[in-house]
């Protein structure tokens, strides 16, 4: 009867203390591993908040080029009209109401308020798109130092309940041991 | 105009690049429980708390089973040692008092146990193996001290029991006159053989002894004076206290044993007026006892009396001769009382048959002239003589006719005798009657004969007063028998005024004369 008695105390705190830092430990390891999962994350998100700004950078780009483009295809065309009218009075005898000169000073101004409104246009979709951008990848960099703070909260609460399982077990183990003592040598 | 170029520019295809968009931003990934690493280890630690559980539950049993066996072990222990205590006393029986070994075997034995003991009980934890021992010990210590008890009791009487029986040898010898310096120093000497070192016990002893001979010795003298002055008087002791008294006497043995003389004189005195008490209570008893019963006292029966117990002798007889007197007369008394009543009861019979049944008087008369039992021949004649006076007499042969109707019929027409009611009444005025019976029943001498007597005539004149209505006659006669009636049952309060009486509406005083029919009659209230 001691011995079962001996052996089921001391093998009981044992089993009690081992536990309680094994126990520690795999809260640790799942807080680490929680907190590589967070970063590794975060790290996904800022990578893709800078793609988004490159995009948004991209698109303000083509808008701007677009823009440029469809100036000069007006220009062109306003040359194009330019020229058809003056081939028609020639060729014709018809003449617009009006002098000439005051024909094509007129379609030549006209078209010329639409490429300036053309390129205004182009001007600021593409602002609006860099600004889009910038909103989008600020957002990506709060996110990911969101994700940051929480891997940090997780690798501090692994480091506790790992903590709190060796100082556990540590006094487990030596008031178990001390019971067992005083019960096996004292009775 | 702008929003068309917008459009425009909106749908354009050509721009070179194709179309990107944002990409979206990933959310926290899914995270596993921080201890949920812990949960696969509880199974170890509840494993663990159940191990200790089970440790704990054997060691409780292992302690209650250790306890059982400490207990029983001490247990065992205590009455064996009581048993081996027991045999060593047995063993040593009528030695040991004087053994100083005795003890150191208890211990020995003890000892010798307690290490078999100890030894045989197998491995215990060291709680329950000290206090196993420690009861052991205790146990041993109370052993001993019981032993030591004993021993010291059993040595302490035999030593009494040797130096009492020595003190009283001592006293026996200092008593029949021998040295007494020399008794005491040898009884000193036997107290320190016996129970060495005990000076106090001896020197005690040795006061003792030292008062007791000198008392001895004090004894002896006034016995020898007792005896002296006792032949000198003769043993009278009155003598002797008077020259215990005396100048002389106190010169010559001292004040002290003056004291002691005049006590023990005393003391003799007072015993022997005990004894003379005694034995004139015994006297004075047995000449009481024969003066009530009337036994003559001779001069034996008063011998050694003294004068006191004698004159209460003499009270006693003059006691006892008044009381016989009185016993007498009480007698005498009851005798009459007793006549009385048997006169009383004859009186109410003979009124009884003459209210019943009138046929009968005569039958009832005859019985009653024979003397009764109890009555006196003269009381007797003189209740007859009554009754035939009243209802024999043929002077009043009419009234008897009446009252005979009376009790026949039940009823008396008043109008139809009133001639002859007339005549009765005044034969009964002149005739005396009353006076006649009065005087009977006052010679009788006893009231209730009297009452009975008044009673009789009563239910005489009620009848006749029923045959005329004539309330004024009716009073006078009810006032005029119940005035002579006096003494018997009288009706009528007449004890603060002057005693008068009315006959036919004249009052009389007592002495005055009434003349009825020539003849001359005193008035008598009584």
């Amino acid at each position: 009867m001691e011995t079962v008695a001996a052996v089921a105390l001391i093998g009981g705190t044992a089993y009690s203390a081992y536990s309680q830092y094994k126990a520690g430990e795999a809260a640790e390891d799942t807080a680490a591993a929680n907190a590589a999962l967070l970063q590794q994350t975060a790290n996904e998100n800022e990578i893709i908040a800078a793609e988004n700004l490159a995009i948004a950078n991209r698109e303000a780009d083509e808008l701007l080029k677009a823009g440029s483009d469809a100036t000069r295809i007006k220009r062109k065309e306003i040359a194009r009209l330019l020229a058809y009218q003056r081939t028609q009075e020639g060729v014709s005898g018809f003449a617009y109401e009006g002098t000439p000169v005051w024909l094509a000073e007129e379609s030549a101004r006209e078209g010329e308020e639409d490429v300036a409104m053309i390129w205004s246009n182009a001007l600021t979709a593409s602002e609006e798109t860099r600004a889009r951008g910038r909103v989008a990848a600020k957002q990506g960099q709060i996110i990911s130092g969101q994700l940051r703070s929480q891997a940090d909260i997780q690798l501090t609460a692994g480091s506790y309940a790992a903590s709190a399982g060796k100082i556990g077990s540590t006094s487990t183990l030596l008031q178990g041991l001390g019971n067992a003592y005083y019960r096996i040598n004292q009775g | 105009m702008a929003k068309r170029i917008v459009e425009y520019i909106g749908e354009e295809k050509s721009s070179g690049r194709g179309r990107e968009v944002m990409s979206p931003y990933l959310n926290a990934p899914p995270l596993a429980p921080i201890n949920a690493g812990a949960e696969k280890f509880a199974a170890m630690g509840k494993l663990g708390a159940a191990l200790t559980d089970i440790g704990e539950y054997a060691q409780k049993i292992q302690i209650h089973n250790e306890e059982i066996i400490g207990r029983k072990t001490i247990d065992d222990f205590n009455l064996r040692m009581v048993e081996n205590l027991n045999d060593h006393k047995n063993k040593n029986r009528g030695t040991q008092a004087m053994r100083p070994e005795f003890i150191d075997e208890a211990k020995q034995m003890y000892d010798d146990e307690i290490q078999s003991t100890l030894g045989s009980i197998g491995k215990l934890s060291p709680r329950v193996y000290e206090a196993v021992s420690r009861s052991l010990a205790q146990i041993k210590l109370q052993g001993i001290k019981t032993t030591f008890d004993y021993q010291t009791y059993e040595r302490h009487k035999v030593e009494k029991e040797i130096i009492d029986t020595d003190f009283l040898t001592a006293k026996g010898k200092i008593k029949g006159g021998g040295d007494a310096a020399q008794i005491i120093a040898n009884h000193k000497a036997s107290i320190l053989r016996t129970s060495p070192g005990n000076t106090a016990l001896a020197e005690r002893h040795a006061a003792e002894l030292s008062i007791y001979a000198a008392e001895a010795t004090k004894n002896a003298k006034e016995t020898e004076i007792l005896l002296e002055l006792h032949g000198k008087h003769n043993g009278d002791l009155e003598k002797i206290l008077k020259e215990v008294e005396t100048k002389e006497f106190l010169e010559k043995h001292g004040k002290e044993i003056r004291q002691d003389i005049r006590y023990e004189i005393s003391a003799q005195l007072n015993i022997q007026e005990q004894q003379y008490n005694k034995f004139a209570t015994q006297k004075v008893g047995a000449v009481s006892v024969k003066i009530m019963n009337g036994l003559p006292i001779t001069i034996d029966d008063t011998a050694g009396l003294r004068s006191e117990e004698l004159a209460t002798i003499e009270k006693i007889r003059d006691y006892q001769t008044r009381q016989n007197r009185a016993e007498s007369r009480a007698q005498k008394q009851q005798e009459a009382f007793d006549r009385a009543q048997k006169s009383n009861m004859i009186s109410g019979e003979i009124e009884a048959a003459i209210l019943s049944n009138s046929n009968e008087y005569s039958d009832r008369l005859s019985i009653y002239k024979k003397v009764p039992e109890g009555l006196s021949i003269l009381e007797a004649n003189r209740l007859v003589a009554m009754a035939e006076k009243i209802f024999g007499d043929p002077k009043y042969k009419d009234g008897i006719e009446i009252i005979k109707k009376a009790f026949k019929d039940g009823a008396i027409k008043p109008e139809e005798y009133k001639d002859i009611v007339d005549t009765f009444r005044a034969q009964v005025d002149a005739a005396g009657i009353n006076a006649n019976a009065v005087k009977i029943a006052n010679d009788l001498m006893n009231p209730k004969k009297t009452r009975k007597i008044g009673e009789l005539l009563d239910a005489v004149r009620e009848r006749l007063s029923g045959l005329r209505p004539d309330s004024e006659y009716e009073a006078s006669v009810l006032n005029q028998y119940t005035v002579d009636l006096q003494g018997g049952q009288s009706t009528k309060d007449v004890s603060s005024q002057p005693k008068m009486v009315t006959i036919d509406g004249k009052k009389y005083k007592d002495g005055d004369i009434i003349v009825r029919n020539g003849k001359k009659f005193r008035v008598t209230i009584k």
